[in-house]
């Protein structure tokens, strides 16, 4: 220190051998490798041979796609509740009606996924050339749009009974479908609780944008 | 390139790395992310101020004899990513070991960094797993808490493997010191 000491405020110690400081040239042996493997992970997703599963619950988070190609396909309603004494949901007495849509094996095409952060949005684009490969697509969604065609639909089977998406089924006694096959163009879900899914995302590319997809 | 010592015995005829002049800690621009605390230490101190002067000069002591900044940015970056997960327990076990694994890999990202901040000699061993686990985030937690998490994680690893003890420094050149250049077969580092 070079300034002057006054006499209310004694020096600071001189440094002990204990202390240490960062050195710059290992920091650089280990921090050049780490994002050259880095990138090489950010450019295996962006050609589609990395698949990235995704756990989102929460936060808005919107997928739009121009067309979803699925095997595998439920649907059934559930009752969300707010906590006790919440401001939310005043109307429907704090319950909010979601609708659960599950897909074992989709192709997307022109993906745009978003997640809203607040004052700013995530905007993730993939499936321009080659088309994105979802599995296990399980959504809660209070909106879910666009033109569907079903195979081998079964409409107003009992949720608890759904077998085409292993692993996923509704309360017993609820309302459900399924279907072996579905094709859905102009897709939109915009999703406020769970989505858990495994993306392959060939032609990558994130950014910040005012607005969401 | 030489492989820089990290020899324990000074050349003959130096000093103690803390008593040798020139070598300043506190100069080094590299070694403090923040330098505001120095400015202050020699204002005239307010009334009832001698305490908190003690102990800011402890913290930065304390702080000093690990790799604080690194242990702080692993655990910020493993935070970020959890912060960014939430999905109801029964999807994620449908998932299976994958799905566990985007949960498991940022909670012992955390840990790593309280670690590193307080089991300091241990820090080779976390900083590299640091690093390791904030690239393994990508594919399993949502690009790596889209991507600020993993950045987090690979610069607080870094940081932590870059920490040295002052007592492991190479010394410095000391250019007036007649005709010893180089001759003692150390060069420090640039």
């Amino acid at each position: 220190m070079a300034s002057p000491e006054t006499v209310a405020s004694p020096p600071a110690p001189p440094p002990s051998a204990r202390q240490g400081r960062v050195r710059w040239r290992r920091f650089a042996a280990l921090m050049i490798p780490a994002t050259a493997a880095g990138g090489v992970l950010v450019v295996l997703t962006a050609q589609g041979v990395l698949a990235a599963q995704f756990a989102i619950s929460g936060i808005a988070f919107t997928v739009t796609a121009d067309k979803l190609d699925g095997t595998g396909f439920e649907q059934f309603g559930s009752l969300d509740n707010t906590a006790p004494g919440s401001p939310n949901l005043q109307s429907t007495g704090g319950q909010q009606i979601v609708m659960v849509s599950a897909i074992q094996s989709a192709q997307l095409t022109n993906l745009c996924q978003s997640v809203n952060l607040g004052a700013i949005n995530l905007v993730l684009r993939a499936g321009g050339s080659k088309p994105v490969q979802a599995t296990t697509l399980v959504v809660d969604s209070d909106q879910l749009s666009g033109d569907a065609s079903f195979n081998n639909i079964a409409i107003g089977q009992d949720a608890s009974t759904l077998s085409t998406v292993p692993g996923v089924t509704g309360p017993l006694g609820d309302f459900g479908q399924q279907a072996d096959h579905v094709t859905i163009t102009n897709l939109r879900q915009d999703n406020y609780a769970t989505t858990a899914a495994s993306f392959t995302l060939p032609g990558l590319s994130m950014s910040f944008q005012g607005s969401g997809c | 390139m030489t492989t820089e010592p990290e020899s324990r015995q000074a050349p003959p005829g130096a000093a103690p790395p803390e008593l040798v002049p020139g070598f300043d800690l506190r100069a080094d621009p590299g070694s403090e992310p923040t330098a505001a605390p120095d400015a202050i230490a020699s204002s005239p101190a307010p009334p009832g101020g001698r305490w908190t002067h003690r102990a800011r000069l402890a913290f930065r002591s304390w702080r000093r004899s690990r790799p604080f900044w690194g242990g702080l940015f692993v655990v910020l970056g493993g935070g970020e990513i959890l912060f960014s997960e939430k999905a109801p327990l029964k999807v994620i076990v449908h998932f299976g070991l994958t799905g566990l694994a985007g949960y498991l890999i940022p909670a012992v990202m955390v840990l790593c960094g309280v670690l590193l901040v307080f089991n300091p000699q241990q820090r080779l061993f976390y900083a590299i797993l640091s690093v390791l686990l904030a690239l393994a985030s990508w594919p399993t937690s949502n690009l790596g808490g889209f991507f600020l998490g993993m950045l987090l994680g690979l610069l607080g690893g870094s940081l932590a493997f870059g920490w040295t003890q002052l007592a492991d420094l190479p010394p410095p050149k000391r250019p007036k010191q007649g005709a010893e250049s180089g001759g003692a077969g150390m060069s420090a580092d640039g």
